[in-house]
């Protein structure tokens, strides 16, 4: 048993000569919800495709609950974004091929109460359904896997307001109940604030923050104050703006900021969209979820 | 390596192209009712015997001179039919099986179940493969059921003629495994379901026709001669060989084509300097060869289709971890 | 049982709201000593938020000895919050006061910030920890649903 659940060390990957990801390295503890976060073309699907076993990094290495992804891959569960499933054949068929190709793992009741959730009718077919039809199906498919990390890209853009709380709540429940390792990508960071406890910020390809959530905003302060922004020089300034005879910035303070600061802790968002209009800002990952040192298992 | 998961996408595989093996159950079954009512009619309406006339006509059958005629010529399309069997099978494995999956996405679905990529593609190769050859078979059987007496001895049906040659021997098997193999690379490869069927069906079209010239040059010809004239040159006709090269020779052993040259060369063609006729002489293939020329043919388009399947494998392995 | 609501943008941290919303249903009598709290699975399904955000308000409220969590069974109220139920000498007072309020012309929200001001003056924690958030002028922090 590992209480890793990903882990990743300069990892890059190129798809023909663009880079997708570029020199990432980071540890995602076992039992986290992870928000991957970061615009539309960031690298995320990527990182995700990759920790799924679908793809094969150019270089650097992943390891995903203790192995190499191809040896977890039974371990795992994935939803892609485009929630790709069979068109021609029908939800209850779906589920079948599901418990056939996860043998000893999979749990019908599971899958049958995510697909029930809607009322959906399990003779219907595939490509008759809505896109979050196909997106509840897909999830039932990966819930069903009763896999130890879930891997969810995009889950909830095609599903209306209701679908997305009921089927956040019967993700959380899962994972309160087994432990379960969940990470899902989204550019928008209101939809996970509350689900998630553990955050990855991934843009150009790169890693910005990695870590849990409290810990992040733990580290940033919001300041503002009627003085020079040379004064804050010896903390790490994210982003600064002019306030009228003063300046606001969010910085990582290195010791109090010392009189003349009204200090305050940023949200989530703030924090993220600082980070993300600042490309140049020095990435952060909080203590326990820098990748180790040690030599890991091949990819 | 337990039962269930080597079952498991197996039958996820089956499950998918259900239509397409309905479709195919149903064409081979039809297949087999129609050449077994004709060889049961040729059988119930012979042919009338004795000269017809306007006023005494011959009984036909269906418009044809009798069953047994329609059974011989449903026999020599069938076999030809028959070649377009290995097309066909790269076509659908390479598109709907292999292709579509990868074009689609639904691959991603497929890779992230508890089965690897690997057993994945095994799963389809090894499900196309035993349909294919079965399918295969049972025509091959259809064929000989239709004509057992007459197929590879008949006009129109003789041991050599393409499609007749390739349906009774192993031969037509390796090149539908082929053509499974084939197709999984090729649509593997390319993951687009058009270009791929294309591709697959015009590779596999190339193979059978380059082979089918190329299996006679297998086996050294036998040649045979005999005394010829300028007036009686042209050797006795075997129907049980199979002639690749006739002519005559002079004095000297020299050979060329009589009417070329004899009486006087024509222009544009080359002839020795003395034509005059001694011997005539046959290249050809006997009917012995069948056997010989069938089991080399089988083993290079086997050796293509482990080179195919080797190949995929290794696409495979390079895409994924 | 009772049940959690979030509100995302009342600016109160998640489990801060679980464990204010507990003590209001203590407080209430919707909760006495023995009855159990819902499981963090519950609250989570019904909920969408994070597990771990309903077990740091749960030893949040173990911590203030309110409630106490049982290997194996489920987390049950120990004490009560009975100080001030809904029909107590302290609750008639201030409806008498919030009387006065509004006859001397008080708008609802003057007399909300009023209230807060006083609330806040006499539970002043001992140094106020610089990094919360101080929304302005929000009401009470919890949205409680008596009136």
């Amino acid at each position: 048993m590992t209480d890793t659940a990903i882990e990743a060390r300069a990892l890059t990957k190129r798809h023909g000569r663009r880079r997708a990801l570029h020199d990432c390295s980071f540890r995602l503890p076992v039992g986290r919800i992870c928000a991957v976060v970061g615009p539309n073309g960031a690298g995320k699907s990527t990182l995700l495709a990759l920790a799924a076993g679908l793809d094969r990094p150019t270089e650097g290495t992943l390891t995903v609950l203790g192995t190499g992804p191809a040896q977890a891959r039974a371990r795992v569960a994935y939803v892609a974004q485009d929630k790709p499933l069979h068109p021609r054949l029908t939800i209850a068929e779906t589920l079948r091929l599901g418990a056939e190709l996860n043998p000893g793992r999979w749990d019908m009741a599971v899958a049958e109460r995510v697909v029930g959730g809607s009322g959906l009718d399990p003779r219907a077919r595939v490509r008759t359904l809505s896109g979050g039809q196909r997106t509840r199906v897909a999830l039932a498919l990966a819930l069903g896997k009763r896999a130890e990390l879930l891997l969810l890209d995009e889950p909830m853009a095609d599903l209306d307001p209701l679908a997305r709380h009921q089927l956040m709540g019967t993700l959380m429940a899962e994972a309160a109940e087994h432990g379960t390792t969940v990470v899902m990508s989204s550019h928008i960071v209101g939809e996970l604030a509350d689900s998630c406890d553990h955050l990855l910020l991934v843009s150009g390809g790169r890693i910005r923050l990695g870590g849990g959530i409290d810990d992040l905003v733990a580290a940033h302060a919001l300041v503002t104050g009627a003085r020079p922004p040379a004064d804050l020089a010896p903390h790490t300034v994210i982003e600064s703006r002019a306030t009228g005879r003063g300046v606001t910035a969010l910085i990582r303070p290195e010791g109090p900021p010392g009189d003349g600061w009204e200090v305050e802790e940023p949200s989530l968002e703030e924090l993220l969209l600082a980070h993300l209009r600042s490309p140049d800002a020095p990435p952060l990952l909080t203590p326990g979820t820098t990748a180790s040192g040690r030599s890991g298992v091949a990819a | 390596m337990t039962m269930p998961t080597l079952r498991g996408p197996h039958r996820a595989d089956l499950r998918l192209h259900r239509t397409a093996l309905w479709t195919g159950g149903a064409v081979l079954a039809l297949t087999l009712a129609y050449i077994g009512w004709l060889r049961w009619a040729a059988h119930a309406y012979p042919e009338s015997e004795g000269d017809c006339s306007a006023a005494e006509p011959c009984d036909t059958f269906l418009g044809f001179s009798s069953a047994r005629g329609l059974l011989y010529l449903s026999l020599e399309r069938g076999a030809v039919l028959l070649l377009l069997l290995p097309l066909l099978i790269g076509v659908f494995v390479a598109g709907p099986m292999v292709a579509r999956e990868m074009e689609s996405g639904v691959y991603k679905l497929s890779w992230s179940q508890s089965v690897s990529p690997a057993r994945w593609l095994a799963a389809k190769l090894t499900t196309a493969a035993a349909l294919a050859v079965g399918g295969t078979l049972f025509l091959m059987a259809v064929l000989r059921l239709g004509g057992s007496d007459v197929i590879g001895v008949r006009w129109n049906l003789h041991w050599a003629d393409r499609g007749v040659y390739e349906a009774t021997g192993p031969a037509l098997v390796a090149y539908a495994l082929f053509a499974v193999a084939l197709g999984t690379l090729i649509g593997f490869a390319v993951r687009r379901t058009l270009v791929a069927m294309a591709a697959t069906g015009l590779v596999t079209g190339v193979v059978l026709w380059g082979m089918g010239n190329l299996r006679w040059h297998l086996v050294p010809v036998k040649t045979v001669g005999g005394p010829a004239s300028d007036k009686d040159h042209f050797p006795p006709f075997r129907l049980d060989s199979f002639s690749m090269d006739q002519g005559v020779t002079n004095a000297t052993g020299e050979r060329f084509y009589a009417w070329q040259c004899v009486p006087k060369p024509q222009s544009g063609f080359s002839c020795p300097t003395d034509t005059k006729i001694t011997t005539w002489y046959m290249d050809y293939h006997p009917r012995s060869h069948f056997w010989y020329t069938q089991l080399i043919e089988t083993g290079i388009v086997l050796a293509l289709a482990a080179a195919a399947t080797y190949a995929a494998f290794r696409l495979l392995r390079r895409r994924t971890p | 049982m009772v049940e959690y609501r979030i509100d995302r943008r009342s600016g109160v941290a998640t489990y801060l709201q679980i464990v204010q919303q507990t003590q209001q249903a203590l407080r209430l009598g919707l909760l006495a000593p023995g009855d159990k709290l819902p499981t963090a699975r519950e609250v989570v399904e019904a909920t969408a938020i994070n597990p771990n955000t309903v077990l740091k308000a749960y030893r949040e409220l173990e911590r203030e000895g309110l409630v106490e969590a049982r290997r194996g069974l489920g987390t049950f109220v120990r004490k009560s919050l009975g100080s001030a139920p809904a029909d107590s000498p302290l609750r008639g007072e201030l409806a008498e006061w919030a009387a006065r309020a509004r006859a001397a012309g008080l708008e609802k929200d003057d007399v909300a910030a009023l209230f807060n001001a006083v609330l806040e003056e006499q539970f002043a924690p001992p140094q106020a920890p610089p990094a919360t958030r101080t929304p302005a002028a929000s009401p009470a922090p919890t949205r409680g649903d008596s009136a």
